[in-house]
């Protein structure tokens, strides 16, 4: 498995699947509880990694300490504790969840970027550090690099909001035509239900 | 031994069901007495090819006192399910879900639930003609997934909305009810605990909803975590619907009185009241295993003062927010905040610089495709039930047991059903 492949979220989804119809036909191991439990974090599905985490043996947890931390991760998140959560990051991950956890951290940082984003419209540089997990000076710079105006006495960064919906509408486009035979199917189903 | 393995080959490709199962019947007494024999001519046969007579035999070994070596069964079973054709299965329904009821049981006994759910899972399709139709499977494997606590393979057969239920056998309604129920109440169970709180009430009512003469309880079970999942999702308990039986609602109230006191003392928004609830109930709420419920519905209650708190300010310092909802600090009604509005349940931005919470409108402006697409979504799944509906209308309409009533009730024949109603602005 090359890193550069879990970067795309179909290969993610097709890994996963394979895990989870291998582990209902019990020929679950260790490794492939780690990367299970790994892709339903990544895939921010933590119900589902909770339950994992829950019929996973005994034997097997006890047996395997990385399981234990990809857990502690799994429980910042769901706990929210968004600062505690590059902590359980920082450990020496083997190669098989590495770059998986690797794609995790950076999920993490754009979430919570974005999140400091449309909550705060003032917020402390050390707080602000502490939801990107790096130090105050490099935050700093990413704030810059968004435009965000800083102030030095207070330490108090502004953050810039962004307009979201121009962003949702370009999702997704129905051209005129579409649209039209959607009305016809609506009317013609109200002159149905007139008889 | 050798003549009755022949015979049955015979019989199973000339597609000779009558002579088979005469053969089948008659043997019961001498040679398939025991385990050991019955496997020796399963062993002999081809799932495929002779399948009635393999899945026939099988049901028959799991009704013996001692059917031999579980491992040994568990691959029968296996192979009878993923290889007999659905045809074949549809003929032997009541055999087929005999053999799945023993293998959870025996599962759930072993602690092995994970072992059973592709099985179940590919038995239930079999026995389908459609995916709306419900078995009485669909309980069984929706007990497995819980007590395995793997829920994914239950989602596919939980989103199907049902709307037919299959008919195995006409001796044993009984247990069809039960299955019923607890479909309704174990799915409702597993959308619980993935959070998805709308489904999982959804799931709940049917279950308190289901015609009854008396309340099983298996209904109270459900009733009681109906009132937990309701002050969660709308923070009050929901009115059931009017058709819901009296005999249901006069016995179910009383006997979950704890959990009408929780839903009083919510009412209140005091969390200090809600706690003495709590405590003085813990030992009843444990015994019910809704202790984790419980707890959700005690912390969701800050969460409901902030949203209250926004309908009635512009702006707020969270030293204030504190104090009015009832948390330790400025930090904790920051978090608070921070979750909701993570969550999309409130639209607030917070300013560090002055300790202030400024509350905002949704800023959704319903104008964007996205919104278009939800709308015809909802249409068109309500443009099928209506045709759902009127299917069954006429499918009703044409049942010759209610014509008979009508006509004894009316003397006449002007009642249309459905249809005759909605011209009296009934519907």
């Amino acid at each position: 498995m090359a890193d550069q492949k879990y970067f795309s979220p179909e290969i993610v989804a097709e890994f996963l699947t394979n895990f989870e119809q291998n582990e209902l036909d019990g020929l679950a191991t260790a490794e492939t509880y780690s990367q299970q439990l790994a892709i339903y974090l990544v895939q921010n599905e933590l119900a589902n990694a909770k339950f994992l985490w829950k019929r996973i043996p005994e034997d097997v947890k006890t047996a395997t300490e990385e399981l234990q931390k990809i857990w502690t991760v799994g429980c910042k998140m769901w706990l929210k504790d968004y600062t505690g959560v590059y902590t359980a990051l920082r450990q020496e991950w083997s190669e098989i969840v590495k770059p998986l956890m690797l794609v995790l951290e950076g999920k993490i940082r754009d979430h919570l970027f974005e999140l400091v984003q449309k909550a705060y419209t003032s917020i402390h540089l050390d707080k602000f550090s502490l939801f990107l997990g790096m130090t105050a000076d490099s935050a700093l710079e990413v704030a810059r690099n968004h435009n965000w105006q800083y102030d030095d006495a207070t330490k108090m960064l502004t953050p810039v909001k962004r307009d979201t919906g121009a962003r949702k509408s370009s999702d997704i486009t129905i051209k005129s035509d579409k649209q039209l035979g959607i009305l016809t199917d609506y009317v013609s189903f109200l002159e149905l239900i007139e008889h | 031994m050798e003549d009755f393995i022949c015979a049955i080959k015979t019989l199973c490709a000339d597609k000779n069901n009558q002579q088979l199962s005469e053969l089948l019947n008659k043997n019961t007494d001498q040679l398939l007495q025991n385990a050991t024999n019955i496997d020796q001519v399963v062993g002999a046969l081809d799932p495929e090819q002779h399948s009635l007579a393999f899945l026939a035999l099988l049901s028959l070994k799991v009704t013996f006192p001692n059917p031999g070596d579980f491992e040994l069964l568990y691959m029968q079973i296996q192979q009878c399910v993923n290889m007999c054709p659905a045809e074949q299965i549809q003929l032997l329904k009541v055999q087929l879900c005999q053999l799945c009821h023993y293998l959870t049981s025996q599962l759930l006994e072993k602690k092995q639930p994970l072992k059973g759910i592709k099985i179940l899972a590919m038995a239930i399709t079999k026995l389908q003609t459609s995916p709306l139709q419900l078995t009485s499977v669909h309980a069984d494997l929706m007990q497995l997934c819980l007590v395995a606590k793997c829920f994914k393979p239950a989602l596919p057969f939980l989103e199907e909305d049902i709307a037919e239920i299959i008919k195995e056998s006409s001796q044993d309604p009984p247990s069809d009810v039960r299955q019923f129920l607890l479909y309704y109440y174990y799915g409702g169970m597993i959308y619980t605990a993935l959070k998805n709180f709308d489904r999982a009430l959804f799931f709940y009512e049917i279950a308190i909803t289901t015609p009854a003469s008396d309340i099983s309880y298996i209904m109270l079970n459900a009733y009681k975590k109906f009132i937990l999942v309701s002050l969660l999702e709308h923070a009050k308990i929901i009115n059931l619907p009017k058709y819901t039986s009296h005999v249901v609602m006069k016995y179910l109230k009383p006997l979950s009185s704890p959990y009408h006191d929780l839903a009083d003392a919510y009412a209140s928004r005091n969390p200090s009241s809600v706690n003495a609830v709590v405590a003085k109930n813990v030992d009843h709420f444990t015994a019910d295993t809704n202790m984790g419920l419980v707890k959700q519905v005690m912390t969701s209650l800050y969460k409901v003062t902030i949203k209250r708190l926004t309908k009635t300010f512009l702006t707020l310092s969270l030293n204030d927010m504190a104090n009015r909802v009832g948390l330790d600090n400025t930090e904790e009604a920051e978090r608070y905040v921070l979750q909701m509005i993570e969550d999309g349940e409130i639209y607030a931005s917070i300013n560090q610089k002055d300790g202030m919470v400024s509350f905002h409108n949704n800023p959704e402006k319903y104008n964007d495709p996205r919104m278009l697409k939800r709308l015809d979504d909802q249409i068109r799944a309500y443009q099928s039930l209506d045709d759902k509906l009127h299917s069954m209308d006429s499918m009703l309409a044409l049942n010759p047991q209610y014509i008979k009533k009508t006509n004894d009730i009316s003397g006449g024949f002007d009642d249309e059903g459905l249809g005759k109603m909605k011209d009296d602005g009934i519907l």
